[in-house]
């Protein structure tokens, strides 16, 4: 959080159940960031991170923290990747060539697929 | 298998119910985050990227069907309808609720298990050979004294608040299946010169950011002295092991600091004035627990040859996948948790149904979870392998690939974990993908990967390692080649600049050609033909032009 | 429920701990255990108490007085020719292995617990118990919460400096976290090997 001016949106993990969730726009906890509120200057990155300490000492969520994000046509796009997987879920692939599906002989034509 | 008794089960259902006030005072306000965090550690609760985890104790990795029942039970209830099998042999859900998580506790303390000690500063599950028992290769059992160590270490008052974790393997085989030399403590159950049985133990090896291979700095321990040993070495540890550095805070470095030969003569005279306490491991208790692991009522029968024509994948299965028994007319079957292109160790609830099922029915209600994100079904008898194999099969477990290429132990990685720099999983399954056609050719090689420098993926000691980092913002991939685990412990070494996620997939696949290129026959293994060739030509194949 | 008593039900390591209402071995007895006092910081048998004891300053007051390792040994045999009761103060990490014989000249004995985290106190308080023998109060203080305070017993310690509003509440209540199993043997239950114990049936 220094030299140029980046936008910031907070998140942290719900308490109870351990989401990730987002600032919004309203000041509640969203589990999308596309809801996020950008903070773009000091004083709203500064506001942002305290309202996070805020909220963890209210015990709503834990460990608050801020990420860069990139202002996209699409929305934010969080800067760090490990940011983006956290957004987005696991990224486990379920469409492998060659991988095999719990069906009786599939095994084998898997294998054969991945030639 | 050990079985709980009264006392047992009531110092977990007093863990169980401490921890749920604990939970509730949280959800109250009445503990902060730091003051619960250290408290919800000691019960195998992680923050981590995505949601909480959950990490349940497998102690020395063994479960019975009705555990396993549970925790498919688990799985669909609480969480995501999946479980996590680890390298040290325990169990993670990826997915519970806090608020959930004392009635989860709740359900595991009705069959006798629990999550105490999974994580924190304090002594860990205790890992064993995943073959014990049924292995000819072993001098006895070593789980009595996993078991025996297990106990003693369960709320210790004075070990709780060590500078870092600390974690205890035990093997008593020839081939060492626990990666002894790379704990915090190795013990090799032996016969001693005397006749009687001891152990070799092994203190200071890890991996991680520092990884070491371990010391003997004692050759012959009588059984009757375990305890009182440990708790030498704990006590040493606590009292002088580094607590300014996080990164330097595990019993390896304080060995490497002071020296093996010192290290050992502190724990020598803190030994010899315990000795005699009440530490002191009489004959009668280490009989009273050795009879909970007696063998189970084998039929001492011949085999009857099987009379159905040869069919490839069966054959495959069991040339790779099981294990010689010592009891003739039975067999260790191994079950892969590595589908081709799956997501390594990973169980959904049917499957740990149906594997519970076959413990139950073809294996004396036991299943043994490996280090190696696999499972193992002990005492099978011959003429069922087949009927085991289609069961597998028919819920996509059956894959013959035990050893293999695509039998990749993997971290959870930057797709789960918040410690993670780079994800493992998917370059798991794609080189799992890459190469399963070619995987019978290539024959034993194990590829271990983490997702970051605390090596959970174990990648020091694969003969192909892969290390996850973070470059620029970017994954990135470290190559390392040579490594092992076994009673031949060595260290993998880079092999040179590290590949992106792409290029890693390419790399390793490199690397298999070059071996399949060079070895002098079918029958050396990658590891033999590394040590044969060297390093060199596969340098040239990844990084020349 | 603590009560005038727990002190001997609070048997849980290898070694003996120091009875309750007054001090045992050392020369010089104590004015009191410090009066009961809801206010005081000091928890020893049952209740809160003020403490009794002055933690040393120059000139050194003609009571009670807590020293560091430090002066002690720096001004040992003027310490030495105090009448007034003398306690010790270790700091994490700091030897004992040193002090031997001198250590029974210790009314008290203060280990400071700096972070939840750091337990090296633990490892001290055991081998004061057991190695030395060491009789008299054994005091815990610095980061003392409740849910330590059941290992802290068991290591030997009973007495404890609590300044940390939930845990006075805690203790005051009888609601101290504990397992009251233990699975750790101790020389306690001689002759007989048995390796746990319920701490409720150690009668005092």
């Amino acid at each position: 959080m220094n030299k140029a001016p980046t936008v910031c949106v907070l998140t942290a993990n719900r308490l109870r159940d351990g989401t990730v969730v987002f600032l919004d726009f309203e000041g509640a906890w969203s589990e999308t960031l596309l809801e996020a509120v950008a903070a773009r200057s000091p004083d709203e990155v500064r506001a942002l991170r305290d309202r996070g300490t805020y909220d963890a000492i209210r015990n709503i969520v834990v460990e608050p923290y801020l990420i860069e994000v990139h202002e996209t046509a699409n929305g934010l796009l969080p800067i760090r990747y490990r940011e983006r997987v956290r957004a987005a879920g696991p990224s486990v692939l379920d469409d492998v060539p060659g991988y095999s599906h719990p069906d009786p002989g599939a095994t084998h034509d898997a294998h054969a697929k991945a030639a | 298998m050990y079985r709980y008794d009264e006392f047992d089960r009531e110092f977990v259902r007093q863990r169980v119910a401490q921890f749920r006030d604990q939970v509730a005072r949280r959800l109250a306000g009445e503990l902060t985050e730091d003051e619960f965090k250290p408290l919800r550690l000691m019960n195998g609760v992680y923050l981590q990227l995505h949601a909480y985890m959950l990490r349940i104790a497998v102690p020395y990795g063994t479960l019975n069907s009705r555990q396993m029942r549970k925790l498919a039970h688990i799985a669909r209830t609480y969480d995501r309808g999946t479980g996590h099998f680890t390298t040290r042999q325990n169990l993670q859900f990826n997915w519970p609720k806090l608020a959930d998580i004392p009635d989860i506790l709740g359900e595991l303390a009705s069959v006798e298990m629990h999550a105490i000690q999974t994580s924190g500063n304090c002594i860990r599950n205790v890992t064993a050979d995943h073959f014990a028992g049924a292995t000819a290769e072993e001098v006895a059992d070593p789980r009595p004294y996993a078991e025996i160590i297990r106990q003693w270490s369960s709320l210790h008052p004075e070990f709780s608040f060590l500078p870092r974790k600390f974690k205890v393997a035990v093997t008593a085989a020839s081939r060492d299946r626990a990666a002894i030399r790379v704990h915090d403590i190795g013990l090799e159950l032996k016969r001693l010169a005397t006749g009687s049985l001891g152990f070799a133990v092994f203190v200071g090896g890890g991996q991680g950011r520092t990884p070491i291979i371990a010391k003997c700095i004692r050759d012959e321990l009588p059984e009757a002295d375990l305890l009182s040993y440990l708790e030498a070495v704990l006590r040493i540890y606590n009292l002088h092991g580094r607590r300014d550095n996080k990164f330097k805070a595990r019993i390896k470095i304080l060995v490497h600091e002071i020296g093996a030969a010192a290290f050992s003569a502190q724990v020598e005279e803190e030994w010899q004035r315990i000795r005699d306490s009440a530490l002191r491991l009489p004959e009668h208790e280490i009989g009273r627990i050795r009879a909970y692991f007696a063998p189970p009522p084998f039929e001492h029968r011949p085999s009857k040859a099987s009379l159905r024509p040869p069919e490839r994948n069966f054959e495959r299965w069991v040339t790779r996948n099981t294990h010689t028994h010592k009891e003739p007319g039975y067999a260790i079957v191994t079950i892969s948790l590595k589908p081709i292109g799956g997501v390594p160790g990973d169980a959904s609830a049917e499957q740990m149904e149906a594997i519970a099922d076959l413990a139950q029915q073809y294996s004396f209600d036991e299943v043994r979870v490996s280090h190696e994100q696999n499972l193992v079904l002990p005492h099978v008898r011959i003429e069922d392998l087949r009927r085991v194999h289609a069961r597998l099969q028919a819920v996509g477990l059956g894959e013959a690939n035990a050893g293999l290429v695509t039998d990749i132990i993997a971290c959870p990685g930057l797709d789960y974990c918040a410690l993670a720099n780079a994800r493992s999983i998917p370059i798991a399954q794609r080189i799992s993908a890459r190469l399963a056609a070619r995987q019978d050719a290539i024959g034993d090689l194990k590829i271990k990967i983490s997702g970051c420098i605390n090596a959970c993926g174990h990648h020091h000691v694969g003969h192909i390692g892969i290390l996850g980092v973070e470059k620029r913002g970017e994954e990135h991939y470290q190559l390392l080649l040579g490594g092992s685990g076994a009673e031949d412990a060595a260290l993998a070494t880079i092999a040179g600049p590290g590949f992106g996620p792409d290029g890693i997939v390419d790399a390793v696949a490199k690397v298999v050609d070059t071996y399949l290129l060079l070895r002098a026959s079918a029958n050396e293994t990658f590891l033999a033909a590394y040590g044969r060739l060297g390093p060199a030509p596969f340098k040239e194949a990844l990084y020349a032009r | 429920m603590l009560d005038e008593g727990s002190a001997h039900r609070i048997n849980g390591s290898s070694v003996g701990l120091a009875p309750t209402g007054g001090t045992v071995g050392p020369a010089l007895p104590l004015p009191g255990q410090g009066a009961r006092d809801p206010a005081g910081t000091i928890w020893h048998a049952g209740a809160f108490r003020s403490d009794p004891w002055a933690h040393a300053g120059e000139p050194l007051p003609d009571r009670p007085v807590i020293v560091s390792r430090q002066r002690w040994l720096a001004e040992r045999t003027l310490l030495m020719a105090r009448k007034a009761p003398l306690g010790l103060r270790l700091e994490a990490g700091e030897r004992v292995d040193d002090l031997g014989p001198d250590l029974a000249r210790f009314s008290l004995i203060a280990l400071a617990f700096p972070t939840f985290a750091d337990g090296r106190a633990f490892s001290t308080a055991r081998l004061l118990r057991d190695k030395y023998a060491y009789r008299g109060e054994l005091r815990a203080v610095g980061n003392v919460l409740s849910d330590l305070i059941a290992f802290m017993r068991r290591v030997g310690f009973d007495s404890f400096e609590v300044t940390h509003g939930p845990t006075r509440r805690a203790l005051s209540e009888g609601r101290i976290p504990e397992v009251t199993l233990c699975y750790q043997p101790s020389d306690r239950d001689a002759p007989h090997w048995v390796r746990r114990r319920r701490l409720a049936d150690t009668s005092s």
